[in-house]
């Protein structure tokens, strides 16, 4: 065992090459992560807070020493709990699942929802993005509120 | 637009950081493109501000924290316009500092990594390395001492402060690094904890490849280091690997680079026992033997308060397995020679091959015939995710292969 058979690791290879070279891509990277994680893929990632939403220096120094070690070549075989994660992810995120602003806007979406989330606490996370982020809209927003609280 | 690189040389006082920079542009032969910053000089510069502080102890000695952050932050500003104006023909940026300072117990400055943004806005699709510079913690010693005595006045350190401040400075870089990384979303900023008496070549392709295979030496340390012969058979592996790395223009980490157990072996020799204080002589460390290095020896002999050793002992012990690791991590596989050296296993050996194997390190052990046991099994005791090989040959030929494939990769 390395620090490389992980499932948030197997679940971002499953949805394509490990690219790290553009901005889009590590950000497509860090946000796929985070959803895995959150939707039940054991990482071990601490995520914080970050410009672009959630963000994990550690899933960024694993991806480095993977990608260097060519530890990412093969497709994994992934387990029945990977395969449900994936499952739910490409079920919220559709034809979006590779689309950085989407990505953004939902890891931060979930990262911003309180523990037990309730259509009260939309409010809450409207303030934030208001702040943080008011590149989008409060549709755009409480779309995405809605679909995750559909999935947890 | 092809822009240059930057490298960040930290690194604590002590080391002799301005003539291993000055020697490394020298033998490597950019002296003609390279844009090289002195952070101190800048600082004091007077064509930066009109009365600047007289030096960097009058600089740190200034009371108001505001003030002296002020002189700290625009020296970044001043920086930041040298390199916008750089000559086109500069295609390396080197920047010497510290990233922390320590006097009369105190340290200086808050660490504020928002400071160095600025710089990499002249340079946006740089490969930001930072290389943290250390050394013996007696020779720091020693030449922090000798510098007291010049009248460089209340700087004296004990070997536990330089310790701590070493630890400090190596956070610092960590931390620095992990936050240029976090503002691309995983931008590429790596950091490396380097020897300052690693050869030239190991700088020359850490600095100027942009992901050049590293390897890390692994070898049986405390049960060889008494004996010449084992010493000097050891120094044939480590030569032999340091033009490997040069041919190959492969980075080659050498755990003897730094080499701190020299303290307790001065202070166990039966003729210092009872010493107040204890002489440090060159055949304390381990003899380096190489002639390619970027810095001086020591003024030997070093003499040192054995109180202030015995103080640092253990940390000393503590410090050298997690640097170690650190260099194992920092490094793409490990060449290890003979871990089981006359039939004597290294911990510290055992340790660094588990801890490769777990990080997903390729792992080639040369263990011959004459450390195996006549009656034992062939394989590796060390576990099966290690290479052993029993001829010299196949070994070094076996890690060249490992260098070919890691290049084939990444074109």
């Amino acid at each position: 065992m390395t620090i490389f058979d992980n499932s948030v690791l197997h679940v971002l290879r499953s949805f394509g090459e490990i690219d790290l070279d553009r901005f889009n891509d590590r950000l497509r990277l860090q946000k796929l992560g985070y959803l895995a994680q959150q939707f039940g893929a054991k990482g071990g990632f601490p995520y914080s807070w970050y410009v672009r939403g959630p963000y994990s220096s550690s899933l960024t120094s694993v991806l480095y020493q993977g990608d260097e070690l060519g530890q990412f070549h093969e497709t994994p075989k992934l387990t029945e709990n990977e395969t449900n994660v994936v499952k739910k992810i490409q079920e919220l995120m559709g034809n979006d699942v590779c689309e950085p602003r989407q990505l953004e806007l939902y890891a931060s979406v979930l990262y911003l929802m309180p523990t037990k989330p309730s259509k009260e606490n939309l409010k809450i996370v409207l303030d934030v993005m208001h702040q943080e982020k008011p590149l989008y809209s409060d549709k755009e927003i409480s779309i995405a509120f809605e679909k995750i609280m559909q999935l947890l | 637009m092809n822009y240059p690189t930057f490298t960040i040389f930290s690194g604590i006082s002590g080391i002799d950081k301005n003539e291993f920079i000055k020697n490394l542009i020298v033998k490597t032969g950019i002296e003609d493109e390279v844009l090289s910053i002195d952070f101190e000089k800048e600082l004091l510069d007077e064509a930066r501000i009109d009365t600047p502080p007289a030096d960097i102890v009058s600089f740190l000695d200034i009371i108001n924290q505001d003030t002296k952050l002020k002189l700290f932050e625009s020296t970044f500003s001043w920086i930041s316009q040298k390199i916008e104006r750089r000559d086109p023909k500069v295609k390396h940026i080197f920047l010497n500092m510290h990233l922390s300072y320590y006097k009369s117990s105190e340290f200086f400055p808050p660490f504020i990594p928002h400071f160095f943004l600025q710089l990499f806005t002249k340079v946006p699709h740089t490969n930001i390395k930072i290389i943290n510079l250390i050394d013996d913690v007696f020779s720091i010693w020693k030449k922090i001492t000798d510098r007291e005595v010049s009248g460089y006045l209340n700087t004296s350190l004990r070997l536990r402060e330089i310790l701590a401040w070493r630890s400090l400075e190596n956070l610092r870089s960590f931390a620095l690094k992990t936050y240029l990384s976090s503002r691309g979303e995983g931008t590429r900023a790596t950091n490396y904890l380097v020897s300052i008496r690693h050869p030239a070549s190991t700088f020359k392709n850490l600095i100027f490849n942009e992901a050049p295979p590293r390897i890390y030496l692994s070898f049986p340390i405390s049960n060889t280091r008494k004996n010449t012969e084992d010493v000097n058979e050891i120094n044939d592996f480590r030569k032999s690997f340091h033009k490997l790395g040069e041919d190959t223009d492969s980075v080659i980490f050498d755990p003897v680079a730094i080499d701190e157990l020299a303290l307790e072996t001065a202070m166990n020799e039966t003729e210092q026992s009872g010493n107040d204080m204890i002489t440090l002589d060159k055949n304390h460390r381990w003899n380096l033997d190489m002639n390619n290095l970027l810095v001086r020896e020591p003024n030997w002999p070093i003499v040192i308060p054995r109180h202030e050793i015995e103080e640092v002992s253990k940390d000393i012990r503590d410090q050298i397995r997690s640097r170690d690791f650190m260099l194992v991590d920092s490094s793409h596989f490990l060449a290890v020679h003979r871990p089981i050296f006359n039939k004597i296993p290294s911990k510290g050996v055992e340790a660094e091959i588990k801890h490769a194997n777990e990080y997903g390190k390729k792992v080639v052990v040369y263990h011959p015939k004459i450390d195996q046991n006549d009656d034992g099994p062939t394989t590796h005791p060390f576990g099966e995710q290690t290479i052993p090989l029993d001829v010299k040959e196949k070994f070094v030929e076996y890690v060249q292969m490992l260098i070919t494939q890691k290049k084939e990769r990444d074109k």
